[in-house]
């Protein structure tokens, strides 16, 4: 196999020497010219305007060297950016025939590169998410960890995710908190209410049971089907030299006797249990107070509490609830192991199962006990904190590790049985298109729309979004996480139905209830819930119309065209406008509507803040129909008129956000799907795009048939970056 | 400033490090607190500054001025671009205390440089049963890009434990409490200590076996994790070897609604911290770089960061102004409370500390790093008298004052970060 690789990768290296040639002689000949011609006035010939200068690069070598900054010489070159304004502009064939040598030049390669394989730790939700998956619990961990940093937009970035002796601290505490809650057992059976109460008992107003003497409690229990059942309680007692002594009665034979040696009033909860193998038909079921008798206590004075008490079975049918599976079921060795392996997401090694196998021993207490400082160690262990720590050597990515980054790329948690399963027999890769549309279709992909959708188009934001009290006194602060969820149903749908993304941008209807319906003053839609309906006014398609995107590129008390077009510009087009000029003169006061765009226009006079400030404040404009809450208006407050008319950077004139939407669907949807895809893999691969990654972003572009939401995450899916486990 | 105390400083930076437990009783006279509080965006300069008397932006601190300078013309250099573009606000955040360039990169190596706090805690921290306390009052993170290309790891923490791994800082009080006291249930505290050394050190062992069998990268994450794992076990030891004070309060209930409400407590944990000698290096981030709180409690319902990017505008700055006010407020409320804290004979707590209150951006509209709003409290073991302003000389370090307190605390830097020399407080 190898050597059949070698010559292919001699044959590239051949054809790369080839190319090298022509592309060598491209530059000598046709791009290097233009280059002078434009920019060696500022940038070369011993000036070195913004400490740039581009007469150093002679050879294709030279440039190669230095690819961020070419990057940044590109994007300044497409964007029209440079030369300044006020400066000889490249004609429109010279620009195309430079933007395309640079590509060509220095952005492509014969392969493709998986880029290194990074270790990472797992992050708050991906964290949360896990062990209340391991082990049953729903608990909200992430807030007991300390916030975690971002890089390239999202909180899932290996590089970033670094740990300190307070994380460590904090890791600590949260696997503590959630194994104990993972102690207290949910009884799952059928609850026995004892209407007979005989004695010194009693029944509180909340339904416990409460012994004040001796006495007894009876009750009629029906069985419906032969078998194995368990009856269980729980209960606390006054603790004088014994506990209380429950006697538990069936059918008046006594089953079992039981010190309960949790105090009155304890906050943890012990369940008490027996298992008895029971006839269909009725029976008599009576816990009995034995041991206490004394008349002389106060009235009040309590002895004992039974709280609950429940019959469940037939056992046979009923295993494999979390609890039973962590501290109960099969031998301890049995339980340490299966543990390990979903809490590990691989199978894990003799020794490594001896090593912990040896914890538990060492480790004092009950059976449980011993349990619960072994899966400790198991949640402190690097191999459990850090994803991808164990994979293999480099090439094709295990299976195990590919059902990882399948599970945290689709569900930000860990995989399941099904993944586990298929990568344990090494069938996986064979299922993997089938595997990823069983996992899209899953609830669990709330956990993509909460993390992905939410970083990538900042809905996490839009709760934090503050309307100034003052300007909107009659906001209702609960519309935010409605809001939200307008945006959310939308790319939900757009997923499950596998519709072109460029859907979010056009779709004609939405999601709505009653108070956002209200908000955007629509009239019909009476029932609370959320509910598919068709856009009545054009303008309002797609998530431009949306109020989640709105109010969030907006100040609490105005629109900001700069923000709204920003937004557009990076998050959905993926083109970053360079920061604005170190202490650019910011004379503009953006704070009256009416001489806004005067304001602005005047600021765009400067030529250091015009060429970034006409990409953005057009489309800023054309949304400024929307109010900072993203109501509709047709004047300002003061009655001064709206004009949304203006031209996107390649030229597209537009008057009204219909026309400018219409030109980004059609003349920027390469970008925009570049944009969408360049983000899945940042968020799929844990690290910021490289070089390289281009031909990948293409590559992904190509295979994503339909451009459907699905067909994009698949093809994603299949990268390279996302199959192999390292490039060397 | 005042010849016999600077001698006494020398006298006292003499002093060798003595084991804890004999050091308590002879140190206990006369300790000094090490603190910086940090407010961000920059400030109305205004209404902050003034060539006399105090500035209207301080009159909260009236009272206090004989506990505390501004300082003038203090520097920090490594917030500038320096050819690394915009990014002011990621860089003024994780300048501040490293004195450092961060390293342009929106994620991969993120590097800058140690805190002088984490620095401090190196070399005093054994003296208390926590080497430092990090802590916050700074807003729910935002999703999305941070400032410019930095990544937010620059822009949120403020304490550097080396160039790349953050210090995260702690916002809610009960958890601080409970690192001051304890649950309130000894026995259990001891018993889940005695499990988390068996437990750490087993993990620990498990990550040395696998270190061999990683590549380099994977290593140095793998030594973070190491560093982290001894960083607590030194934390239980601490624990254990020094005496964990009983509370005179309540446990604060967690973080409250009010901001205000919220930056009282974290105040009121510093000064616990203090007061029962469980640390003497303690960093208070008010708000982190960029920040867009809104005041609705001082009727300010405009951004804080958006504010700060005043362009000239009376109402903005008005608002900024107040904001500035609002902070000053709560750090002289802090100051009074110390001063109303003995420690030792006759002195109080504030006459036993040292308190850096700023930030690294002057104008948040020019996002200049040029004379930058520091205040400097306390007498530092009576070390440092106050004369209402202190003027350095022109684009000092502000690593040079680190430097300078760090000597009235006994510990010696040959320099840290970019400084120049001790500036003369």
């Amino acid at each position: 196999m190898e050597w059949i690789s070698r010559i292919w990768l001699s044959c590239l290296a051949l054809g790369a020497a080839m190319a090298q040639t022509a592309v060598e002689r491209e530059w000598s000949e046709q791009v290097l010219p233009v280059i002078e011609h434009y920019c060696y006035d500022c940038h070369g010939d011993g000036v070195e305007k913004g400490d740039l200068s581009l007469d150093q690069f002679r050879e294709v070598e030279d440039l190669r060297q230095q690819r961020d900054l070419w990057l940044e010489v590109e994007k300044h070159i497409a964007l029209r950016l440079m030369p300044p304004l006020d400066e000889p502009q490249m004609a429109a064939r010279e620009q195309e025939l430079v933007l395309d040598w640079i590509d060509r030049a220095l952005f492509r390669t014969e392969q493709t590169h998986a880029g290194p394989r990074l270790i990472r730790r797992l992050n708050g939700s991906e964290y949360e998410n896990t062990v209340n998956e391991l082990l049953g619990t729903e608990l909200e961990l992430k807030e007991l960890l300390p916030p975690d940093d971002t890089g390239y937009g999202f909180d899932n970035i290996s590089a970033v995710l670094t740990i300190s002796p307070t994380h460590m601290d904090k890791f600590y505490r949260a696997a503590e908190v959630a194994l104990d809650a993972s102690m207290k057992e949910e009884l799952n059976g059928q609850r026995i209410e004892f209407p007979e109460q005989v004695g010194g008992v009693g029944r509180t107003s909340d339904g416990l049971y409460i012994y004040r003497q001796n006495g007894k409690i009876f009750s009629r229990v029906t069985v419906e089907e032969a078998g194995e059942y368990e009856i269980s309680f729980v209960g606390y007692g006054r603790q004088e030299r014994f506990g209380p002594l429950v006697r538990l009665y069936w059918d008046g034979v006594k089953v079992k006797s039981f010190f309960i040696t949790q105090p009155l009033h304890h906050a943890d909860r012990e369940v008490r249990r027996v298992r008895r193998v029971l006839e269909a038909g009725e029976h008599e079921l009576c816990l009995s107070l034995e041991n206490r008798n004394k008349p002389y206590a106060p009235k009040m004075a309590e002895e004992l509490f039974i709280t609950e008490v429940q019959v469940s079975g037939p056992l046979a049918q009923q295993r494999g609830g979390h609890y039973a599976s962590l501290y109960e079921l099969g031998t301890i060795a049995e339980a340490v192991e299966r543990f390990m392996t979903r809490a590990w997401r691989r199978a894990v090694t003799e020794q490594e199962l001896s090593r912990y196998l040896a914890l538990a021993e060492a480790a004092e207490g009950t059976r449980r006990d011993q349990l619960r400082e072994v899966y400790l160690a198991v949640l402190l262990s690097p191999q459990f904190l850090y994803r991808e720590i164990s994979s293999s050597e480099a090439g094709l990515a295990d299976e195990y590790t590919l059902a990882s980054r399948l599970s945290y790329f689709l569900w930000s948690s860990m995989p399941d049985e099904e993944l586990l399963s298929l990568a344990a027999s090494g069938r996986l890769r064979e299922e993997l298109d089938a595997q990823v549309e069983r996992m899209l279709s899953s609830e669990r992909v709330e956990h993509f729309v909460a993390d992905f959708l939410g970083q990538w188009l900042q809905l996490r934001d839009v709760p934090l979004v503050s309307p100034s009290r003052a300007q909107y006194p009659d906001f209702d602060w609960h519309l935010l996480g409605d809001m939200r969820k307008e945006t959310e149903y939308l790319l939900r749908y757009i997923l499950h139905h596998n519709l072109p993304l460029m859907e979010m941008m056009t779709a004609d209807y939405t999601f709505l209830n009653k108070s956002l319906a209200e908000h955007y003053r629509y009239v019909g839609l009476r029932q609370d819930g959320f509910k598919r309906v068709q856009v009545p006014l054009p303008e309002r398609y797609g998530i431009l119309g949306h109020a989640s995107f709105l109010a969030l590129t907006s100040h609490p008390d105005r629109t900001s065209p700069v923000l709204r077009g920003k937004y557009v510009m990076e998050n959905l087009l993926g083109i970053e406008p360079p920061p604005a000029p170190q202490n650019a003169n910011q004379v503009v006061t953006e704070s009256s509507h009416h001489s806004l765009r005067l304001q602005l226009e005047q600021h765009r006079q400067d030529p250091s803040c015009a060429s970034c400030h006409a990409l953005m404040d057009p489309i800023g404009f054309g949304l400024e129909q929307f109010d900072a809450l993203g109501q509709w208006r047709s004047t300002y407050e003061d009655g001064q008129p709206i004009m949304t008319h203006g031209v996107l950077y390649r030229g597209e004139i537009f008057a009204g956000v219909e026309q400018m939407r219409e030109h980004i669907v059609t003349r920027y949807a390469t970008e925009f799907y570049h944009s969408a895809i360049q983000n899945l893999l940042i968020y799929a691969a844990g690290r910021g795009l490289e070089w390289y990654d281009r031909q990948t972003v293409e590559q992904i572009y190509a295979d994503s048939q339909q451009l459907g939401f699905r067909d994009i995450i698949k093809a994603v899916v299949h990268s390279v970056p996302f199959q192999y486990a390292e490039y060397e | 400033m005042n010849r016999r105390h600077f001698i006494r400083g020398v006298a006292s930076s003499l002093a060798l490090p003595v084991l804890p437990s004999l050091a308590q009783a002879e140190e206990r006279r006369r300790v000094t607190r090490l603190g910086f509080v940090y407010i961000p965006n920059g400030v109305n300069v205004n209404e902050w500054y003034r060539a006399e008397g105090l500035a209207p932006s301080l009159a909260p601190l009236a009272g206090m001025m004989e506990h505390c300078s501004v300082i003038r013309n203090l520097e920090s250099a490594k917030a500038y671009a320096n050819g690394d573009g915009g990014g002011d606000h990621a860089r003024a955040n994780a300048s501040f205390l490293t004195g450092a360039q961060a390293k342009k990169t929106a994620g991969a190596d993120i590097s800058v440089g140690a805190s002088i706090d984490q620095v401090a805690a190196r070399a005093i921290g054994y003296q208390t049963r926590l080497p430092s306390l990090e802590l916050s009052t700074a807003e729910p993170r935002r999703s999305g890009r941070c400032d410019s290309g930095y990544s937010c790891a620059y822009q949120y923490n403020l304490s550097w434990i080396n160039a790349t791994t953050p210090a995260p800082a702690e916002n809610d009080p009960r958890v601080v409490f409970e690192k001051l006291y304890g649950s309130g249930n000894r026995l259990q505290d001891q018993k889940r200590r005695a499990q988390k050394r068996s437990v750490l050190d087993f993990v620990k062992q498990e990550a040395h076996l696998l270190n061999r069998r990683l590549g380099r990268e994977d290593q140095e994450k793998l030594d973070e994790y190491l560093t982290a794992i001894r960083g607590v076990e030194k934390g239980i030891e601490r624990a254990e070897s020094y005496p964990i004070p009983e509370p005179q309060q309540a446990a604060p209930e967690g973080i409250p609604e009010s901001y205000r409400e919220h930056i009282r407590l974290q105040f009121q944990m510093m000064k616990l911290a203090w007061q029962t000698d469980s640390t003497r290096v303690t960093t208070f981030m008010l708000a982190s770089e960029g920040s867009g709180r809104t005041f609705p409690e001082i009727s300010v319902y405009g951004k804080h960061h958006e504010l700060s990017h005043h362009r000239g505008s009376e109402s903005s700055l008005a608002a900024l102004a107040e904001i500035d006010r609002f902070y000053a407020a709560e750090f002289a409320r802090f100051l009074q409370q110390l001063a109303d804290t003995p420690d030792g004979e006759g002195e109080s707590l504030l006459d036993n500390s040292a308190i850096i209150y700023g930030g690294g951006i002057q104008d948040g509209n020019l996002h200049n790093h040029t004379d930058l709003p520091i205040i400097l409290a306390g007498h530092a073991g009576g070390l440092i008298s106050h004369n209402g302003q202190h003027w350095a000389k022109e684009r000092t370090p502000v690593t040079n004052l680190y430097l300078s307190l760090l000597s009235h605390m006994g510990v010696e830097l040959p320099r840290f970060g970019d400084s120049t020399g001790k500036l003369k407080v």
